[in-house]
């Protein structure tokens, strides 16, 4: 005999609303992105179309190839031309530039703060326990506020201008949360685990790669998440810190896509897709450990 | 090779909390010894200072004639399991219990053929490619001992190896532990609050508190012969019972326990004739030792029934003394008998124990 399985219709109701009630959301937070992405694949013309097509009626890939051949694109037919200062030509460069300033500065960051953290939960001195309190709050600190003095630190160093001042800025402001983050993490971890190391004949090294590090590495690809996308997204630092357009980054070099009152919006989308995509690749890839990661420091920080 | 271990006057303060008082013992070699006390007396530090995990404020501690204060933990020839077992948690089972060979070089085939003859004896073969996280308790346990047994160690730590597993496989660990202390043929040194494994498992014990050592001697020595009201009241389920006492020099010598008169066996207690006229005395029994009369015999004290608790084999009386005092006796579950009862307790004067109230001290002969 077949068991009749009973049907609540109250709880199919209560799950259809929760499945539209986050379907809702979701498309309300995931427009921009989806617009941009069907942006970017319309020919110009139709970019403005009133009423405005949804799908592209004709699929072009023309501003993507722009942006990675170099291609002068609308502005070859203005009066003032000259190939040399066709902002597609250097999309690559400042992509490049985004990437080398963005992981740059979080392995610098993470290097610190894995070994400040590991520090401020293993050995005993004096302040170690405010540290890591003060850390957070330098990070909470408004980048408005830090940018100038940091300017004129970087132009004493002679640095201005340079990716290094980038990577110096984005690591001034990383590094304390990730201290903060990381140390909550290490906290985590049974001090014991490492005593085990050195009674079986490990060097406190040899304890700090072969033990400490790999169990930490949730926490440490979480704090390198973090410091990528505060520097991959950052527009201010490059703003001041850099002026010549080879050296930009992409949030800034976007910009000159507006060109008075020429812009190009479907670079200008081409652009956004491509620099949310690595991103978002990176995310997914370390998605489990970044919620691990955070998680750990939201319950014992 | 199994070494004696020496703690010679040892001591340990963290700034002014002075936590290990002049510790004075010796676990002699093959012996397995336990460090027994509440949470506090001292002992896990202790256990620390002999793995080399905490310095020694004062005083010497020697594996045999080598004096190992400043040696470093990995090179002492130790091995420890934790209370937390604290396995590597990135490393899979193998490489849990090779990990001591792997940072001294072994050869690879080697540290794979020991590692597979240790996993043999643990019954933990088919766990080698696990990581701990998805391990039970029981089987983290048996790795960390695998991780111990792999080195071959002159002398086995253990810190409350037992306190995270259930109640029922702490029983069969415990066997096993013991076992285990057997086959590595070393000196083990195992330390719980847990006084029941003390007194199974144990060659000798150590009883600590508030950092000293309180008395050290064999299990039946501990029990039988406890050596002041401390170690009298920590060891023994249940515990033993405390009345106070004097000494009745008009009767020639004997106890005056409330309002009766016991004859103390003068051959156990050699130093009660020194004693003071007014000295207080404290009377301690276990509550296996007192017999259960229903008429007055000559130096029994009556007393009424006020609870009664079946553990099953046995029962545990609780009985309010004509004095006030209270006296716990443990009889035979068979035994009827009701709450509102008057009884009289009849103790035995082999069992009893005699301390100074003042000092705490056991009057006993030593």
């Amino acid at each position: 005999m077949s068991i009749r399985v009973q049907r609540d219709w109250g709880e199919i109701v209560r799950r259809a609303v929760r499945y539209v009630v986050l379907g809702a959301v979701t498309f309300v937070v995931c427009f921009p992105l989806i617009w941009a992405l069907l942006t970017s694949i319309k020919p110009t013309g139709e970019i403005f179309t009133s009423p405005p097509t949804w799908l592209p009626k004709e699929l072009v890939v023309e501003h993507y190839s722009a942006l990675i051949h170099g291609k002068p694109m609308y502005f070859e037919s203005g009066s003032d031309y000259t190939p040399d200062t066709s902002p597609t030509q250097h999309f690559l460069s400042w992509f490049f530039n985004s990437v080398v300033v963005a992981f740059g500065a979080a392995f610098i960051s993470v290097a610190i703060a894995t070994l400040a953290a590991y520090s401020l939960t293993r050995f005993r001195y004096h302040g170690r326990r405010v540290i890591p309190y003060l850390s957070l709050l330098g990070y909470m600190m408004p980048p408005i506020v830090l940018v100038f003095p940091l300017f004129l630190v970087i132009v004493d160093l002679g640095i201005a201008n340079s990716l290094w001042s980038l990577v110096f800025g984005y690591v001034s402001i990383t590094m304390p949360f990730c201290t903060w983050l990381l140390w909550a993490f290490f906290r985590g971890l049974p001090v014991e685990i490492e005593e085990a190391g050195l009674i079986d004949g490990a060097s406190r090294f040899q304890v700090f790669y072969q033990i400490v590090l790999p169990s930490a590495l949730p926490g440490i690809i979480a704090a390198v998440i973090f410091s990528v996308i505060v520097a991959w997204n950052d527009y201010l630092f490059a703003r001041i810190f850099i002026n010549s357009v080879q050296n930009l980054t992409l949030t800034v070099g976007v910009m000159h896509f507006f060109e008075g009152v020429h812009v190009n919006w479907g670079l200008m989308m081409a652009s956004a897709v491509l620099m949310t995509l690595p991103l978002a690749a990176l995310f997914m890839f370390f998605q489990r450990h970044l919620v691990a990661g955070f998680g750990a420091g939201g319950v014992k920080g | 090779m199994a070494l004696d271990v020496v703690l010679s006057r040892v001591n340990k303060l963290f700034g002014s909390n002075h936590v290990v008082k002049d510790v004075d013992l010796k676990f002699p070699a093959l012996n397995f010894v336990t460090l027994l006390g509440p949470s506090g007396c001292g002992k896990t530090t202790l256990l620390r200072m002999i793995a080399g995990l905490e310095t020694v404020s004062h005083g010497d501690i020697y594996f045999g004639e080598r004096r190992i204060n400043l040696v470093r933990p990995g090179q002492r020839d130790v091995a420890m399991v934790f209370q937390n077992y604290a396995l590597y948690p990135n490393m899979n089972v193998f490489r849990n219990i090779a990990y001591s060979l792997r940072v001294r070089g072994t050869p690879r085939e080697e540290m794979e053929k020991k590692v597979r003859e240790v996993a043999e004896i643990l019954e933990i073969s088919h766990l080698l490619d696990r990581k701990p996280r998805h391990l039970s308790g029981g089987q983290r346990q048996r790795v960390a001992l695998g991780r111990a047994m792999v080195r071959n160690p002159a002398v086995f730590l253990m810190d409350e190896p037992l306190s995270n597993l259930d109640a029922k496989l702490r029983v069969n660990m415990r066997s096993e532990l013991k076992l285990f202390h057997q086959r590595l043929q070393t000196t083990t040194v195992y330390v719980t609050h847990d006084q029941l494994e003390a007194m199974t498992m144990s060659d000798l014990i150590a009883v600590m508190h508030d950092g000293k050592v309180q008395q050290f001697g064999t299990p039946a020595q501990i029990y039988n012969e406890p050596c002041n009201l401390f170690v009298a009241g920590f060891i023994g389920s249940p515990p033993m019972n405390f009345l106070p006492a004097s000494l009745d020099r008009d009767s020639g010598g004997r106890l005056r326990v409330g309002g009766a008169m016991l004859d103390v066996p003068g051959e156990t207690f050699p130093g009660l004739g020194d004693c003071p006229a007014d000295a207080k005395l404290v009377l301690g029994i276990r509550p296996q030792d007192v017999e259960l009369a229903a008429e007055a015999l000559p130096g029994s004290l009556a007393g009424e029934v006020v609870l009664v608790e079946l553990l099953g084999s046995e029962k545990l009386v609780d009985i309010r003394l004509d004095g006030g005092q209270r006296l716990v006796v443990q009889v035979r579950a068979d035994r009827d008998i009701a709450v509102g009862e008057n009884v009289r307790a009849v103790i035995s004067p082999n069992a009893m124990q005699l301390f100074d109230e003042a000092s705490g001290e056991s009057l006993r002969r030593r």
